[in-house]
This record gives C-alpha cells, sequence and structure tokens, in this order.
C-alpha cells in the first residue's frame, strides 16, 4: 500500500522544514519575501493615500497631508522617471538585427 | 508600446505585416523592429540598468521573434514583450548567479539621446543601484509603471496576471525604493 509521504513528514520533520524554509528565505531580496521585516515595516512602509496618489486616485494635497517629505521625494523620482520615459533605442539597432537575420522566410506555422 | 504611443491601425496591421514577412518579404520585418523597439528598449534598459546589455536583449529577442514568427498568436506586441521581458528576467538571474557585482560589471555606459549623458544625475544613478536590489518581479512592476508609464490594465494584458497582484508589486517596490533612498533625498 502506498502512504501519502506529505502527509507522514509533515508534523515529524517541522524542525527540518522550518530550518530549509529559513534557509530560502535568506537567498532572497528582502522585497521578494511575503511579510515586511520588522525594522522596514514601522518606520518605512507607505501610506494607503501615497499610492492612491502616485496610482492617480489621490490628490496631491491630501498625500501630502499624510506625508509630505514622501511627496517630495516622489517628485523628485518622477522627473527622473520622465527624463528616462524620453530615451529611445540607438539608431543602428534596426540595421544590426536586419544583418543578423537569415536569408529566407521564417516558417509559417 | 503604450497605447497611446502606437496608432490603433498599427497594431491592426501588425498581422499584415507578420504575413508579408512569412511570405517571403524579409525587409518588411523591419517595420515591427521600428515599431516597437523604442519602449521595449525602454523596459530591457530599466531592467539591466545597462544600454549595453538591453540592446544585446533587443537583439536576441527580435531575432527569436523573427524565427517564431508564425507561431504568433493573437496581440504580436505582448507576444513579443514577453520575450524581451523573459530576455531581461534570465539577465537578471544568470547575473545573480555568477555573482556579479552589478555595480562593477554593468554599469550604464552610456544613452541614445544625446542628452541623457549629461541629464545622469546622481538620482538616476542611485535608483538605479536600488531597483538592482529589487526582486525582478517587483523591478519589473515598477519600471512598468513608472518608467513605461502603463496602466495596471495594460500591465496585466501584458503579464498575464491581475490589475491587484501587480498593484501589490509597485507598491511593494515603492516601499522598498522609498526605504533605500528617502533619507538621502527627501
Amino acid at each position: 500500500m502506498m502512504l501519502d509521504r506529505h502527509e507522514a513528514h509533515e508534523n515529524r520533520n517541522q524542525k527540518v522544514r522550518d530550518t530549509r524554509d529559513a534557509a530560502v528565505t535568506a537567498d532572497r531580496p528582502v522585497a521578494d519575501r511575503e511579510v515586511p521585516l520588522p525594522e522596514v515595516a514601522a518606520a518605512d512602509t507607505m501610506t494607503d493615500v501615497l499610492n492612491m496618489w502616485l496610482d492617480g486616485e489621490a490628490s496631491e494635497a491630501d498625500a501630502r497631508e499624510a506625508d509630505a517629505k514622501a511627496v517630495q521625494f516622489w517628485a523628485r523620482v518622477a522627473k527622473d522617471t520622465n527624463t528616462m520615459r524620453q530615451v529611445k533605442a540607438p539608431t543602428h539597432l534596426t540595421a544590426n538585427i536586419m544583418a543578423a537575420l537569415p536569408g529566407k522566410a521564417p516558417l509559417a506555422d | 508600446m503604450t497605447e497611446s504611443e502606437i496608432p490603433p491601425n498599427d497594431v491592426d496591421n501588425d498581422q499584415d505585416v507578420i504575413s508579408r514577412v512569412l511570405a517571403g518579404d524579409r525587409d518588411a520585418f523591419a517595420l515591427l523592429i521600428g515599431r516597437y523597439s523604442d519602449p521595449l528598449y525602454r523596459h530591457a534598459l530599466g531592467m539591466t540598468g545597462s544600454p549595453d546589455v538591453a540592446e544585446d536583449i533587443l537583439q536576441t529577442s527580435f531575432i527569436k521573434a523573427y524565427h517564431h514568427l508564425g507561431e504568433v498568436r493573437g496581440r504580436f506586441d505582448a507576444w513579443l514583450f514577453r520575450i524581451v521581458a523573459n530576455g531581461c528576467k534570465d539577465w537578471l538571474k544568470n547575473i545573480r548567479r555568477t555573482h556579479l557585482s552589478y555595480d562593477e560589471d554593468d554599469q550604464p555606459s552610456g544613452y541614445a539621446s544625446p542628452d541623457e549623458d549629461l541629464d545622469r544625475t546622481e538620482l538616476r544613478q542611485d535608483l538605479d543601484a536600488a531597483l538592482a536590489q529589487l526582486a525582478p518581479s517587483l523591478r519589473e512592476a515598477f519600471i512598468m509603471k513608472h518608467v513605461e508609464g502603463r496602466s495596471y490594465e495594460e500591465m496585466a494584458d501584458l503579464l498575464g496576471t491581475t490589475v491587484g497582484a501587480l498593484k501589490m508589486r509597485v507598491h511593494r517596490a515603492r516601499e522598498a525604493l522609498q526605504a533605500l533612498l528617502e533619507e538621502k533625498y527627501a
């Protein structure tokens, strides 16, 4: 008879699983973890109204009222990301790609 | 590649261009490159922080797209975006696995528009470095929202996930970036 190995190990190997999970979590960047670390959570968690403002769902005045410093910070970031939005692909890119393509047409599926 | 950048008739015409290429008009593929290279380059540049790597990823992606053009089903722009996005994620995985230092080995060497080198501010460098510390999925969501200016709906469409999940990723990316940079810039 086959036993369900997952169930059999579920309780007995809790300690092993805890160690393994901790090792996996330690490899991930902080931002990849589902639960914020306490030191990050307390002081740095953004307010909902700030996220709403950045998503265009709340006014800047409301956001300023909640966290004026953060609004100032994100305004600076926005100025920079707007510049990044104007970046264009190098002009030689199309020619390089076309030169690297095979002579014959791709196969129609 | 935001919807506002491409006239609707161009999107409709993708399939016509693909048909021409498949019928042997190889040069027509240049139309697709010209149409989508700028937004895809911005995505790759945002994800990798390196103009050279972004260019390589785009070149590889377009060549791959050419070889598999007959397999396109549905929207070509979304299909192509996924090829580029996966290329960026693969590069990020490899650079982490080989423990190469992002700062030392892939420092952005220059930007395509003439003013970009001059405008490369300290904040930009710090933002690049902070973005490099985020998980690829958070970085991708932040770049798509804040650099590419896409709506959550468009992002969900391209990435095949929900608006709620993407909002969560963007919010977590903002939290992490603010925690990393606010002290210096606020």
